[in-house]
């Protein structure tokens, strides 16, 4: 059986995707997995995953295309229609939409299968199931919904999931991931800095490491020392994350990969990122989540402050308490405001006394 | 006609009606700025307009040299010298040069057969058109199809299913963008429409 499943979306969600794709490959062994991305996804990263046949709809590319009046008008139309055309000549048995949004409906419409999973036209809401698609659908929005996406994704999708645990070692290197691509989740450069330098003098035998993309490198060093940070590419990240005590990170698509080499995680919530909706998907991740009124604001838009403001929550002090406690191996309680754990074969969360202790409200609700 | 004058640094550079086809001090610096014009990251063939003195083109071999690249230029003098150079590589040359366009462009049926089955990315290289310059709008502007004319003219041979009304496109009177074609048709029912219409979320 061929099954193509559609992740037209980032990279942090098309790691999750494939913990979905695992679980599909389990209860299906004899399927052939199959999965249509967006060209923002590097070669490198099908390298991590050679059970799976990636397919790209260049999308960025096309849109370039779009904007240069050097390039040929049918272009993108052209090359739209080779992909997709390519695409059937392969007769899946199976198309699955994961992205559910308007595009990856018109694609899943575009495409010929006897059996499709997912909205087909957005603008009359047609799907394989409407009541089923819907629900899904209105959870998946719902910013007071606690459920974890990938929860909410299986059980429309009768998969299951082993949720593993985090795998607790005696690593010396701790990771810290601090850039994202959008202002609103990160903090404050100087906070990771201090947080470095207090973590580097009570721990000299320990290794802290800025994990970064090349393209990255040059702007941190006004911060921080170039032995200070670690340039990597996916491939490089995975086997740097086998071989860390601990993940310190912002809501990037690396806490996503840490869930591949079951690094525990520390996860800094800010500004859109939801703490519990697309938190790292195993158990014993923590998460230090902002309670700001105005979190988790849209992903579409700006922070309607100059500054996100929601960070000043979480200071270096908080960082390097929790770092310093896990790293001595202490009892952690009011360090973190939320810790995942597995109950009824679902991603749960633990409320921290750091949470109990600020807490006036629930997190936007 | 076609002359060669090397530069201090025994560069030879082309000069045609005592123009040069490239940077005289600089070739290949000016190859290296030429490049970075284009995003090249995806691209699976290149078609370059204008051999000027062939630097960017070795240049862009270098990077890839495994992708098939085609040159086009209207001066075969200047085509047949570097023939010779690039022979046995990837590398085709397509001789271009047309005083009336309307009747002449025949030879450019290789060049849409092309553009259609390869989509090769486009790279113009301006300096190579010195004294050229009406010729090589022409035949940019007929390569991309951003005027209506240019577009009518093709469309029985693009074998798509696309119903367009020609008059709104006609009126429009900056360069042709998806957006004018969506806005010119109703193809919704058919294949090609709907791939046209896969454009509707990205433009927005």
């Amino acid at each position: 059986m061929k099954v193509l499943f559609l992740s037209l979306l980032r990279i942090g969600d098309l790691l999750m995707h494939i913990r979905l794709l695992e679980g599909y490959r389990q209860q299906n062994p004899k399927a052939e997995i199959h999965i249509l991305v967006y060209d923002l996804i590097p070669y490198e990263f099908c390298k991590l995953f050679p059970w799976i046949e990636f397919h790209y709809f260049y999308r960025y590319t096309m849109q370039k295309q779009i904007n240069s009046f050097e390039q040929p008008l049918l272009y993108p139309l052209l090359h739209g229609k080779k992909i997709i055309t390519q695409l059937n000549e392969m007769n899946f048995d199976k198309v699955i939409d994961l992205t559910y949004q308007k595009f990856s409906a018109k694609i899943l419409s575009l495409l010929s299968s006897p059996y499709k999973v997912g909205v087909y036209n957005w603008d009359q809401f047609e799907s394989h199931n409407n009541d089923l698609n819907l629900k899904f659908i209105t959870q998946m929005l719902d910013p007071h919904n606690d459920i974890h996406y990938l929860d909410l994704l299986k059980k429309l999708l009768k998969v299951n999931i082993d949720i593993h645990s985090a795998s607790i070692n005696n690593h010396d290197l701790v990771l810290f991931q601090i850039q994202t691509s959008d202002s609103k989740k990160n903090l404050d450069l100087i906070k990771w800095k201090k947080t470095l330098e207090l973590l580097k003098e009570k721990f000299p035998t320990k290794k802290f490491k800025i994990l970064l993309g090349k393209d990255d490198f040059k702007k941190m060093t006004f911060y921080f020392a170039k032995s200070d940070m670690l340039v990597a590419n996916f491939h490089e990240s995975k086997r740097l994350l086998e071989e860390s005590n601990l993940l310190v990170t912002l809501d990037t698509s690396i806490k996503h990969l840490a869930v591949y080499s079951r690094t525990p995680t520390l996860e800094i919530s800010v500004g859109s990122s939801h703490p519990k909706k697309t938190s790292g998907y195993q158990e014993g991740n923590f998460i230090l989540s902002s309670n700001s009124e105005c979190r988790p604001c849209s992903h579409h838009s700006a922070c309607q402050f100059e500054r996100n403001l929601c960070q000043d929550m979480i200071t270096e002090k908080s960082i390097y308490d929790f770092v310093s406690f896990w790293l001595e191996k202490k009892q952690l309680c009011n360090q973190f405001t939320f810790k995942t754990l597995v109950s009824e074969k679902n991603l749960k969360f633990q409320k921290g006394d750091l949470w109990i202790k600020k807490k006036s409200k629930e997190i936007c609700i | 006609m076609l002359q060669f004058i090397n530069n201090k640094n025994g560069k030879a550079i082309p000069f045609f009606q005592g123009k040069a086809l490239c940077s005289f001090q600089r070739p290949l610096s000016e190859a290296q700025n030429w490049i970075k014009l284009f995003e090249i990251k995806n691209v699976s063939e290149f078609c370059i307009l204008g051999a000027g003195g062939g630097y960017h083109i070795k240049y862009l071999h270098l990077l890839y040299p495994n992708k098939r690249i085609t040159v086009i230029d209207c001066n075969l003098d200047l085509i047949e010298a570097l023939s010779n150079e690039f022979k046995n590589s990837q590398i085709e040359f397509i001789h271009f040069d047309s005083v009336d366009i309307q009747t002449q462009f025949h030879p450019v049926k290789n060049i849409y057969k092309l553009l259609l089955e390869k989509m090769p990315t486009l790279m113009p290289f301006r300096p190579g058109w010195q004294g050229k310059e009406e010729l090589y709008s022409n035949l940019l502007l007929k390569m991309t199809q951003r005027e209506a004319k240019a577009l009518q003219d093709q469309w029985k041979s693009m074998s798509l299913e696309l119903d367009f009304n020609w008059n709104v496109l006609h009126e429009e009177k900056n360069f042709l963008t998806l957006k004018n074609l969506l806005n010119a048709t109703d193809s919704f029912s058919s294949f090609d429409g709907k791939i046209l219409h896969l454009f509707d979320e990205i433009i927005k």
